[in-house]
Parts: C-alpha cells; structure tokens; sequence
C-alpha cells in the first residue's frame, strides 16, 4: 500500500463559492483597491519619481531627470528651509502631546459628576467643528489684532502676535550653519491651535473614562489606592485602545499642519513641511515640482517610520 | 443585633472646596473657551468701523444684522451654500 500523495492529475480545487459569488466578491474587492491604487499609491509613487526630476509642473513630458539633487538641495543650505520646518513640526509634536495631557485632564475632570456636564463638554468641543484655516482666522482677528485684539488690549505698543518673527530660543546643532528655534509668532499660533486640539482629545477620554469598567475603579479603591495611583495604574492602562488612538491623532496633526498657517498667508518663522511642499509646487510661472516632491517624501517618509514604530509595537504585544 | 457589615466604595467624585474648586477651574476655562468664537460673533453684529475705533470689546453703538445681509448679498452665499450641498 503506497501512502504517497496521488501525482497524477491534478485535483479540481473544492470552492464553497458559486460563480455569482465569486463575482460579486471580486468586485467588492476590486472597487476599493482600484481607488485606493489611484487616490493613494499613484500620487505617493509619482511623488517619489517627480522629486528625483526638474519640472515647472506646467507641461507634461518636459521634466529632466536629476537623480537625488534636489535631496541635495533641500538637505544642505542651498535652501536653508528645511530644518526650521522640521523644527516647528516637532515644536507642534511636544506641544500638541501637552494638550493631550490637558485633553485628558478635563475629561477626567468632567467624568466627576459634574452638574451641567454636557455645557461644559460643548463649550470645549466646539473648536472642533471649525476647521484650522478658520480657528486661525479668528484668532487672528479677535486675539491678536493689533488693534483690537484681545491681548492687545490697554497695550500703548500692539504686540504684533502673527508678524513678530523673533525668536523665543534657539537651538544650535552641531552641523547646522544657522541655529533653528522656536519664533514668537509660532508660538502664537500654537495657542490657537491648542484651543482646538484639547477638546478634541478631551471627547476621545470622556468616551474612554465611560468604558473603563466601574468595578476597577472601585477595586483600586478598595486597595487603598489614592486618586493619582488609581488614575496612573488601573484607569490609564485600561484606557490603552484610546491612549492609542490619541497618539497618532496627536503626531498625524503634527505632521500635517499646514491649514492654519497658509491661512494666515504663512508669516516669517511659522514654516513646517506642508507649507515648503505647497510653497514649492505652486508659484507664478509654474512651481518647483521636484523640489516640492522631495520635502513631500521626507515628510512620507517621517509619517512611514511613525506608522513602521507604530505597527512593529502593536503586532508584538499581540503575538504575546 | 448588629448592623450589617457593608464596603461601600466611595462614589468618584469631590466634597466641598474641592469641589468648589473644581467648579471655578471649569468655568473660567470655560469662558476662557469661548472668548475668541464669542468675540468673532459678537463683532458680527456691529459695523465694522466701530470695530476698528473702539476694538471689539467695547460697548456697542449699534448693532444689527447688516453684515450678514451684505454677506449674502455681495458674498452671493445662496451659491456657496448650494456648492456645499
């Protein structure tokens, strides 16, 4: 009796599926991916390919292949742009993961059984609804106008909040010519970008706090944990799918901003990656399309290692 | 006969000045809050040259619906309106 596996002809695969289902699967699947491929792989390739070219972005066909120059470029002081940019987007990263903290802080405040609970959660998310253009606008109209700005107030010599470019500190890091730091207007901005981002984060914990399940909290009680211990040990680390959640909202913003300083028609010292990538594919008489492209894929590539971090963390907690 | 032993937990929550505490930390970041949407509004009901002169915390002279008339109007926003539709 041979116990080999049958050589011969090959078995006609068992399906479950009848054709209809097979085509209706096919194009359930089909649809998505082909719309993810167009709106999101076509213009991330053609971004990587277009930063390695010279083109004015009016024409097709009359770009001219440079190879890794306009890395060259952005990277050294040929344009002295790049690490102010990068600078302020990490200046956003700590101060946006601050008013998380602030975020959850007035979460945890208002799950007290505070009266009027439901004024107090709209009142702080109502920034939300605005989009970042407009929260700029307002606040630069109603907090910062030198004329009738709100911090402006009773001041014999308006403060100029949106144009002061000086700098509050600077960094001076070893193989840079020119120190980075952090100017007076971006810190303006960053108030206002606070104003939006705190309540929502502080939505995102108040629907956490809900799920954390009583009986912990009462265990921890019981313990003799005090409020700060059971807040750090028991409610924090069972809070850990939105704790998750509000760490990539938190660097995803960071990453992105753009909206509110373009609104502001971009002042001296605000730049971050987004506005050098618009600055330089748009412009009178065409734009600098490889120059554009090659700050966009830094910042791809800012957001690929974030994700990787992220993915590679997830995956091995998981597997335990 | 005694009383039945019972663990009762302490509900989440603050007594007293603490409590009182943390009802004036809210309500300050509350007003706080809503100082720059509130401003945009209420300057929206006045002239905008009162604005400029007086700043926009300052008592009204006038107020009305007259910049939201010229919105619609010369902002034409019965269009933008239907676009976001």
């Amino acid at each position: 009796v041979s116990t080999a596996p049958p050589t011969g002809r090959r078995r006609r695969r068992y399906s479950k599926l009848s054709g209809s289902d097979k085509f209706w699967l096919s194009t359930m699947v089909g649809i998505p991916t082909v719309i993810h491929v167009v709106f999101v792989w076509l213009p991330a390739i053609s971004t990587i390919i277009l930063s390695l070219t010279k083109w004015d972005g009016i024409k097709l066909g009359t770009w001219e292949l440079l190879g890794f120059r306009n890395y060259w470029t952005i990277f050294t002081v040929l344009e002295d742009k790049m690490f102010p940019a990068l600078f302020n987007n990490f200046v956003l990263l700590v101060w946006l993961s601050l008013c998380s903290a602030v975020g959850m802080l007035f979460a945890y405040l208002l799950d007290k059984g505070i009266k009027g609970t439901a004024i107090y959660q709209s009142v702080f998310y109502m920034p939300v609804v605005l989009s970042l253009a407009v929260v700029g606008f307002i606040w630069k109209s109603v907090m910062f106008s030198q004329a009738q700005g709100l911090f402006n107030l009773g001041r014999d010599r308006p403060i100029d909040f949106v144009g002061n470019a000086e700098k509050l500190f600077t960094l001076h890091i070893p193989f840079l010519d020119n120190p980075v730091g952090l100017s007076k207007n971006f810190s303006a901005l960053l108030i206002a970008m606070a104003w939006r981002h705190i309540g929502y984060v502080m939505v995102l914990y108040l629907a956490g706090l809900k799920s954390v399940d009583p009986s912990l909290r009462e265990a921890a009680a019981i313990d003799g944990c005090n409020e700060v211990q059971s807040f750090r040990r028991v409610v924090f680390p069972a809070m850990k799918p939105i704790n998750v959640v509000v760490l990539v909202i938190t660097v995803i913003e960071a990453l992105r901003a753009f909206d509110i300083i373009v609104a502001l028609k971009e002042p001296v010292g605000t730049s971050v990656m987004g506005v050098l990538v618009k600055k330089n594919l748009t412009g009178e008489g065409g734009g600098n399309v490889g120059v554009g492209s090659a700050y966009g894929v830094v910042l791809l590539l800012l957001c690929l290692g974030f994700i990787v971090w992220y993915l590679i963390n997830h995956y091995r907690e998981n597997e335990l | 006969m005694s009383a039945p032993l019972t663990l009762v937990a302490r509900k989440p929550g603050y007594s007293g000045g603490l409590r009182a505490l943390l009802y004036v930390f809210l309500t300050t970041m509350a007003l706080a809050w809503l100082v720059p949407i509130g401003g945009a509004i209420y300057a929206s009901f006045r002239p905008y040259n009162e604005t400029k002169d007086k700043g926009i915390f300052s008592w009204p002279d006038s107020l009305g619906f007259a910049n939201y008339r010229d919105a619609f109007k010369q902002g034409d926003m019965a269009k933008t309106f239907r676009r976001s539709c």
